[in-house]
């Protein structure tokens, strides 16, 4: 039997597959040219980092402030400005189409045949040029670099002395790029010396070349391991009037945040400015008592950091003063070796990489880490991140007015002088359109300096306690009338327990007008956060980037969810809960109104409000009423009720470059299996 | 000169049939393997100018190969055999397949399915889009031993996948 007879059998596994309409060529060329424009002004930036070259490009901006670690750019498709003579390139000078997005980092340092290596960096670099370069280079394991013109002849060195020749260019950021990979002699020689990096797969990788003085500095990710990248961002802020002490800082970056821990800092060497580091040529992680882990470093102009291996300080290795050994989040350590950049404002440092998938797990602060990074941003007007009671109670969302129902779509924070003297009735939504119901003289819920009451048909609470900055916080237990109308046929949407139990859960009050919003929560669990990425039905080409906030356009514009896999490990979002894989949430927003559509018979739709929370740039949160009871079974009610839970206890959302941003919270029973 | 432009979308028309053939072979779904090429013509027209010159096949099948493993491990496999395990069931699970039946496509995906990534893909560049070991070699980024001894390896599975083509699944290599 021939060759050709299992090419007849293989085709038969295709030939009677249908496919869908052909690529469009014209599209597919549109699409390609369009990113790689896109792509070309992260580059002129100079802002590359090999390691953080993942299709998630991670760059970040801290919402309160203006903390903007310029993009790492994907090497595959930036269309780099070239230093070298372009030269002739055969088919395999493209295979590392895909380079730096996997692999174990590495970092080596060389130096000029014949000359010294410097007692240490002086932690501030440049991206290298093919004119620096020019000349023999020895590296850490005797491995001979020699680059003539754009001939770079590699020998990696005893005892195997593998290596070759390789025709290269070199990118504005000092990215090396072979243009052949063949000719690369392999040895039968096993030499798996440790802190060896694989050459071959390495310079494929299109590593990033520094010069620190007269060090070369090699590094990125060496592309022999298979493992997934994914983006994730340590946000730290400066514990000494130097700027070389740090500790974990909360933010919302829109990545997957890594944090430190309560008993770590981060301490460096280097130079300083105004808290902002313009060299760092060590990276130690203390913590008090153990003996700290310390990376060899390097700060490049462009903002991307250097990093090597991890070791113990040695000072407190052996001896009279040895430490037990401090044990750093290996995520942390991930990110540091990945080539990510940093970015500094007032006393806040961003460092955006990424890391393994596999320590994804281990990626947040720990949950008794006051520093945890997945806290909603704060309420307007308080000082605190909010407090635990905020978060435990199945969310609820009840709405009364005081007059006809008018909404202009925006709340504000209740005072307790603007609730003095008024009366809100419940708002029926059973109708076709919210209709306040009519009161008797007694009904409806009041504000006075002893607390709060509630009367309706069935239900009368009363509860002291105080409203401020549109938090009521009960000062006792609820006084309930057990059936105060027992001759009264009444409807009772919120009983009297509800409203007890709403009550005491630090509920939020806010006002449109005439209209009186109260989100709390019913019940004790705890809820969790949860995440989304949106996009706008209008973007073919998504890219995360700088965060700003989402406006009541890009609501009215709809936005499609984003596959719960693609914003947790692309997007990089925190909590991402996908209840329905195959179905694709539309979220769109029409003069206050609000439409989710999860597969149900009909869309979610409830009044809504978007309102700004915090300064200018913090985000905006979103509220509203759906359903609940939609008319749909099994995973798309549990969607339709995490969208009313995310939304009762109102979610943040701000964009994160393409993709809209969810932040919210909800029970934690609505999970996906396996979630 | 001609406009890259140009040069770019007659490649693709003249190619894409063959390699969409190659990708739903790795993938086993027409449509990710639609997905999944596309987004390698994407990449492609980024690099258009300097690929044109040598050979775009294969930097398109470097890159299907490469963002299908990645694919593979953020989406389950799952979502690459749908189209596959629709109406069918796994082969661990079915009778004994009779050696005097006539394979059909299905039982072909299915059987590829059961292979490891890197098995299929060799099978398919080695004896589908008729590539040399060294080419493959490169395109991969593996030994030239590794891509003799998955090929032998993906053989030796599909033989037993299907008997009733067992004849047929001797490769050049194995038959001397």
């Amino acid at each position: 039997m021939s060759d050709e007879e299992i090419r007849n059998l293989l085709d038969l596994g295709v030939e009677d597959l249908e496919f869908g309409p052909p690529i469009e060529a014209t599209d597919t060329w549109a699409a390609g040219r369009r990113t790689r424009t896109r792509r070309s002004w992260g580059v002129g930036l100079g802002a590359v980092a090999a390691a953080a070259a993942v299709v998630g490009v991670v760059w970040t901006q801290g919402l309160g402030g203006d903390v903007a670690p310029q993009p790492p750019a994907d090497g595959t498709l930036t269309g780099p400005t070239l230093l070298g003579t372009p030269t002739e390139t055969d088919s395999t000078a493209e295979t590392d189409a895909v380079p730096g997005d996997r692999g174990e980092p590495f970092f080596a340092q060389f130096e000029r045949a014949g000359s010294e290596a410097p007692f240490q960096l002086s932690g501030a670099s440049e991206p290298a040029t093919l004119e620096d370069l020019q000349g023999t280079w020895q590296g850490p394991h005797g491995e001979t670099f020699a680059l003539d013109d754009t001939t770079l002849t590699v020998d990696t060195g005893p005892p195997c002395h593998e290596g070759g020749s390789h025709t290269v260019e070199l990118t504005t950021d000092g990215r090396l790029v072979l243009l052949d990979t063949e000719g690369w002699e392999v040895m039968d020689c096993s030499a798996d010396e440790e802190g060896r990096t694989d050459w071959r797969s390495a310079l494929r990788q299109e590593p990033l070349l520094s010069l620190d003085g007269e060090t070369l500095l090699i590094s990125g990710l060496d592309g022999a391991a298979e493992e997934t990248r994914v983006p994730a961002s340590l946000t730290v802020g400066a514990a000494d009037e130097a700027g070389f002490i740090w500790e974990d800082r909360p933010s919302q970056t829109g990545v997957t945040p890594v944090g430190l821990g309560a008993d770590f800092q981060l301490m460096v060497s280097g130079d300083a400015e105004d808290l902002a580091l313009t060299s760092i040529s060590d990276l130690n992680l203390e913590s008090p008592g153990l003996c700290g882990q310390v990376m060899v470093s390097s700060l490049r102009s462009d903002g991307v950091l250097l990093a090597g291996a991890s070791a113990p300080w040695p000072v407190c290795t052996e001896g009279e003063d040895a430490l037990p050994p401090a044990e750093p989040s290996p995520a942390v350590v991930a990110l540091l070796q990945s080539g990510p950049t940093v970015s500094f404002d007032d006393g806040t440092m961003v460092i955006a990489g990424t890391i393994p998938e596999s320590l994804l797990g281990q990626s947040t602060a720990p949950p008794d880490d006051t520093t945890a990074t997945s806290e909603p941003p704060e309420e307007e007007g308080s000082e605190d991140p909010p407090s635990g009671p905020e978060m435990v109670g199945t969310p609820v969302v009840v709405v009364l007015s005081e007059g006809a129902w008018a909404p202009a779509g925006e709340l504000t924070p209740l005072t307790g002088d603007e609730a003095v003297d008024r009366r809100w009735q419940l708002v029926d939504f059973n109708r076709e359109s919210p209709r306040v119901n009519s009161p008797e003289l007694d009904y409806g819920l009041t504000l006075d300096d002893s607390g709060l009451r509630v009367r309706s048909c069935g239900v009368d609470v009363t509860i002291a306690g105080t409203v401020q900055n549109g938090l009521f916080s009960a000062a006792g237990e609820p006084d309930i009338v057990a059936d105060p109308d027992p001759s009264a046929d009444c409807s009772v949407p919120t009983p009297s327990h509800e409203w007890a139990q709403i009550l005491t859960n630090e509920p939020r009050l806010s006002t449109d007008g005439e209209i009186l919003v109260i989100a709390g929560g019913v019940g004790d669990v705890q809820l969790e956060s949860v995440g989304m990425a949106l996009l706008s039905d209008t973007v073919t080409d998504a890219r995360g980037g700088p965060t700003r906030p989402v406006t009541v356009d890009d609501l009215s514009a709809g936005l499609m969810e984003v596959p719960g896999p693609v914003a947790a490990q692309e997007v990089g979002v925190p909590g991402v809960r996908d209840l329905q894989p195959e179905q694709t949430a539309r979220l769109s927003w029409d003069d206050s109104v609000v439409s989710v559509d999860v597969g149900c018979a009909d869309p979610l739709r409830g009044p809504a409000w978007f309102s700004q929370v915090g300064p200018d740039d913090a985000p905006w949160q979103l509220t509203a009423v759906l359903p609940a009871e939609p008319d749909c079974q099994g995973a798309a009610a549990d969607d339709a009720e995490l969208w009313r839970q995310m939304l009762a206890h109102g979610t943040f959302l701000h964009h994160f470059g393409d993709y809209v941003v969810l932040d919210a919270w909800a029970d934690p029973s609505l999970s996906a299996p396996g979630d | 000169m001609s406009d890259p432009g140009e040069t770019y979308v007659e490649y693709v028309r003249a190619r894409q049939s063959a390699l969409l053939r190659s990708a739903a072979l790795i993938t086993g779904d027409p449509h990710r393997a639609q997905d999944l090429l596309q987004d390698a013509l994407i990449k492609l027209a980024t690099r258009w100018e300097r690929v044109s010159q040598g050979s775009p096949d294969a930097y398109v099948r470097r890159v299907m190969y490469r963002d299908n493993i990645s694919a593979w491990r953020r989406h389950g496999r799952e979502v690459l055999v749908g189209d596959v395990a629709e109406g069918a069931r796994p082969l661990a699970g079915r009778d004994p397949v009779d050696p005097s039946a006539v394979v059909t496509g299905l039982d072909v995906r299915r059987a590829l399915l059961e292979l490891t990534d890197k098995q299929r893909t060799v099978l398919v560049l080695r004896y589908y889009d008729d590539l040399s070991e060294a080419q493959i070699a490169d395109t991969l980024g593996v030994s030239r031993g590794t891509v003799k001894s998955q090929a032998h390896a993906a053989l030796g599975r599909l033989r037993q996948l299907l008997p009733q083509a067992a004849d047929a699944l001797v490769g050049t290599e194995e038959a001397r």
